[in-house]
């Protein structure tokens, strides 16, 4: 029932043979010795590629149905209020418009943003002018919006929730034991995710059936939500999200737009499209929120760490929670850890995940503490941080930091802090990475389809945002089949495939996806080797197929050519599913837990304007063995750019007085853009990991958590002054070095 | 009323959406000053509110629709015509993803009223590749994997020819200026730039 197999785990620089067992039928596993020919070898180009650069790519925003209505929104402008009354009578009689229809939860609004109605009408500029015109009266109630004002005992919203602390070891015996102490207290922004392609999904009721197409990172969950809005089953229920305009985890979950879309749509009878516009995009639809951690870390003589505590306040909105600490507990070897979160509200939209929930802030708090406990010792923090994370060989941690430190440089270009002459001071900053998700078992049912003229068809319902899926999906099934990725094709993006695939988040698509079509593939060309097998007399799982040359290992006078070999496949097809199962049980096969990476920053500041570019990033990833190279790496560099982009430039700005966001619009909230990306190197380092067949671990977020952290920590190096709070502004620069009366 | 001739040469160039509105505001505030044979003139020249007969050249096709005065030339092109290929991200002149060719000059499609670009050739995303042969931009970003989501794309890529047309060996610090206006949200940069340097190779920079 079972095949034992050996195999070669570890790292680039590190490995270990190790045993364990395969169920009967499943793949093996892709460990050291077996060379990739496809996956993460030479770059493949984008299977979308075509279609985004012709703007032939057809987006939910980009749906356009027969007879289609559109709709708009009216939002609550007051930061908190009573809704006394609605009186949309005049709306309705507006020209074009087919409907109006009151929001649920209409008793109080708890943020400026909140949903009061929806019309639809002919066209949107008639769907705007409707909106407008609905008449609302307000009661208008205190309300919090500054995170410094939302005191932590006298909330006016609502109590302040505090968690358990955590608590490893005895840190108050870990600062006695240290020979240096930092303490003090980081803050981060709140910082809107600003997909391109806005919040949005068209409703359509047609032959008894519903189907949303969905701007959605999350396929099947929307299945189930849109199902339950419109009351129809889940088999006449289906979801389309073929293109993507990005989502960061802000579209991960059921809309109160989206209720309403289907709700109108079923009672007007015709589709209703909404695409949210940027202002609500960026004051309802999530956004990575604001933390404020009190930090105490200290070390010994020689840097090696005693003890960490963090106390964080989050700031989630005015409900729900948020959590920072997951970075102090994870990203160093400390004996002694103790955190803390108490979550605070004020009266704002919601957070939502954001490319690694918590982690970028935390590990600011955690990099810049370490960096101000270095500047105080005088020690190099490289040094210091390769110290406190050299665990195991087998670890890739200490090697990655090495060859990234090789790479970018370090020894060359540390400098004490401070101590570059100036004007324009050059600075060099490091930090960690660590994420802690892989893929789940049974998540994802793949189909691999083989045809008799060479060709494979893989199919799975999932979607691909913009991380590169499609891609990562043929490259897998190339490699599989050992023929070439144009020759595969990739069915994904509708429920109406039937074959369940994972949401986009955690950064679990790939570690589920990846091993679930190596099955499927490794399967269906079981089958077909079967059929040849006879005639070789072999054992089918002695044929392999290796860039398109069918051949037996037992006996490799005995080959074929694949297209020859696939005309066994015949006309009715070969086809097969694969799961992810479960990766193997066994004591020691792991190579520690998650994925790591480390990052290398260098900026410059101009210490008489207070200017700071980053100039350079090194990024060290792994991500098991990446199945399709140039598109992890494009994911790494692009987390890096959120990176430096949330480290220098972005900041949600709530005016205190009128309870609003000040600079929902795009032209007034910065984002990094060309003149400003750092040159970024981006280093896959593989790991061996039988954590799935495939080897396969999602890199979305973790190349996102220690950018802005490393970027920090070299300002600090350049200008020989912490600066506590994000974004790093040259207002913040010049305030550090010369005062507040400067 | 609306002209049944299609004469709009009143509408003074150079317009951006902000200054018409603000234009028509002033406008209303001195009328009653300049008398009625002023008023009535502008009534019967007068566009909107209600849909007016235009014609567009886009990609070198001629059509004549109805549109409302007020609507952009995305909004028309993308609500009245379904040429989606151009994305509207912040409607307000910020990011580029809107940007199109008018008489071969790239502008910001959101901040341009459809009336306004009447008997101008009209260049898309979907207009930029020849003879269903790509670009050297197009080929040059799929080589190099400068793109994720694909939404900021059309804009950045004809943004990035028309840097190329104007200079064929454009140095990178000449294509990040002529991308200045343009925001990738996935962070494609790294790879946009290499897909520039590929061109500008090729041609020889």
């Amino acid at each position: 029932m079972v095949k034992n197999i050996s195999a070669l785990i570890g790292h680039d620089d590190v490995t270990k043979l190790v045993q364990f067992d395969v169920p009967d039928g499943e793949p093996g596993f892709w460990d050291k010795q077996y060379k990739f020919v496809v996956a993460g070898e030479k770059p493949v180009r984008r299977l979308d590629g075509m279609e985004k650069v012709t703007g032939k790519a057809k987006y939910t925003y980009d749906i356009y149905r027969p007879n289609q209505l559109c709709a708009e929104l009216v939002l609550c402008p007051h930061a908190h209020a009573r809704i006394v009354g609605v009186d949309a009578s005049k709306a309705e009689k507006m020209p074009g418009v087919r409907g109006v229809m009151l929001a649920e939860n209409l008793d109080a609004a708890m943020f400026a943003g909140w949903i009061i109605a929806m019309v639809a009408a002919d066209t949107i500029q008639q769907a705007r002018d409707a909106a407008r015109s609905v008449l609302v009266e307000y009661d208008a109630q205190d309300f919090v919006v500054l995170e410094d004002d939302a005191g932590k005992d006298d909330n006016p919203i609502r109590k302040p929730s505090s968690g358990n602390p955590s608590i490893k070891g005895d840190v108050e015996k870990g600062f006695q034991e240290a020979f240096a102490v930092h303490e003090a207290e980081y803050v981060t922004q709140t910082t809107p995710h600003n997909c391109l392609e806005t919040h949005g999904c068209v409703a359509e009721f047609k032959n008894g059936e519903l189907t949303v197409w969905f701007s959605t990172q999350s396929l099947w969950s929307m299945q189930q939500a849109v199902a339950g809005y419109g009351g129809m089953p889940l088999n006449k229920t289906r979801v389309i999200t073929e293109y993507m305009g990005g989502g960061f985890g802000s579209k991960l979950f059921g809309e109160q737009f989206a209720d309403m879309c289907v709700k109108m749509a079923k009672k007007i009878g015709r589709p209703i499209k909404f695409m949210a516009n940027r202002y609500f995009d960026s004051v309802a639809c999530g956004n990575k929120p604001a933390a404020k951690m009190h930090v105490k870390i200290g070390a010994q003589k020689d840097g090696a760490f005693t003890a960490i505590r963090a106390d964080c306040l989050n700031y989630p909105g005015f409900s729900g929670g948020a959590s920072v600490a997951t970075p102090f507990r994870s990203h160093y070897e400390c004996p002694n850890i103790y955190t803390q979160e108490t979550n605070v509200y004020t009266n704002t939209g919601l957070s939502r995940p954001f490319r690694a929930p918590g982690r970028p802030q935390g590990s600011f708090g955690l990099e810049m503490a370490i960096e101000e406990l270095c500047m105080k010792m005088g020690l190099d923090p490289y040094e210091v941080k390769i110290k406190n994370v050299d665990v195991s060989p087998l670890d890739p941690r200490k090697y990655q930091f090495e060859v990234g430190a090789e790479r970018f440089g370090w020894k060359k270009k540390f400098k004490k802090h401070g101590s570059d002459a100036g004007p324009v001071k050059t600075g060099v900053g490091c930090a960690v990475t660590y994420w802690g998700y892989s893929g789940d078992p049974g998540g994802a049912v793949c189909r691999c389809t083989l045809f008799m003229d060479g060709s494979a068809e893989v199919a799975i319902g999932c979607q691909d945002l913009g991380t590169g899926f499609r891609t990562m999906a043929a490259c897998t099934a190339a490699e599989t089949l050992g023929i070439d990725v144009q020759r595969i094709q990739v069915l994904t993006g509708d429920t109406d495939i039937g074959l369940v695939g994972p949401l986009s988040g955690g950064s679990k698509t790939t570690p589920t996806v990846a091993p679930a079509i190596k099955s499927a593939c490794y399967k269906a060309q079981q089958k077909l080797f079967g059929r040849i097998a006879g005639d070789w007399d072999a054992k089918p799982e002695d044929i392999v197929c290796r860039e398109n040359a069918v051949f037996n290992k037992e006996n490799p006078e005995q080959k074929m050519p694949w297209n020859e070999a696939a005309q066994k496949v015949g006309s009715n097809m070969i086809v097969a599913l694969g799961e992810h199962i479960p990766p193997p049980d066994v004591e020691g096969i792991r190579i520690g837990t998650g994925l790591r990476g480390a990052q290398f920053a260098q900026v410059e500041v101009n210490v008489e304007t207070g200017k700071i570019s980053c100039k350079k990033v090194v990024a060290v990833q792994d991500c098991g063995r990446a199945m399709a190279k140039a598109q992890a790496e494009s994911q790494i560099c692009g987390g890096v750019i959120q990176g430096v982009s949330y480290a220098l430039f972005e900041d949600r700005i709530m005016d205190s007085v009128l309870g609003r966001q000040l600079n929902p619009q795009m032209e007034h909230y910065k984002i990094l853009n060309a003149m400003e990306a750092p040159d970024i190197e981006p280093i896959l380092i593989d790991v061996f990991d039988p954590v799935n067949c495939a080897s396969a671990k999602g890199i979305g977020e973790p190349p996102h958590v220690p950018t802005a952290a490393a970027v920090a920590c070299a300002v600090c190096n350049a200008i020989g002054k912490p600066i506590r709070s994000l974004p790093i502004t040259p207002y913040k620069v010049l305030e550090a070095l010369y005062g507040e009366r400067r | 009323m609306p002209d049944k001739k299609g004469n709009h040469s009143e509408i003074p160039d150079g317009v951006s959406r902000r200054s018409f509105l603000k234009g028509m505001g002033t406008g209303a505030a001195i009328l009653p000053a300049l008398g009625k044979t002023v008023e009535a003139a502008d009534l019967e020249n007068r566009f909107g509110p209600e849909p007016a007969p235009i014609t567009l050249t886009i990609n070198e096709k001629i059509y004549h629709l109805q549109v409302e005065p007020r609507e952009t030339l995305i909004e028309v092109l993308r609500n009245r015509l379904n040429i989606t290929g151009t994305k509207v991200v912040c409607d307000n002149g910020s990011c580029g993803a809107c940007t199109v060719y008018l008489d071969g000059a790239p502008v910001y499609g959101c901040m341009m009223l459809a009336v306004k670009a009447q008997n101008k050739q009209i260049t898309t995303i979907e207009g930029i590749s020849q003879n269903g042969k790509l670009h050297p931009v197009q080929e040059a970003f799929i080589e190099a994997d400068a793109l994720q989501c694909g939404f900021c794309t059309p804009g950045f890529v004809m943004s990035m020819a028309k840097v190329f047309e104007e200079n064929p060996k454009a140095s990178l610090i000449e294509v990040k200026q002529g991308l200045a206006g343009h925001i990738c949200r996935c962070g494609a940069y790294a790879q946009i730039f290499k897909a520039a340097e590929n061109v500008s190779k090729r041609n020889g920079g």
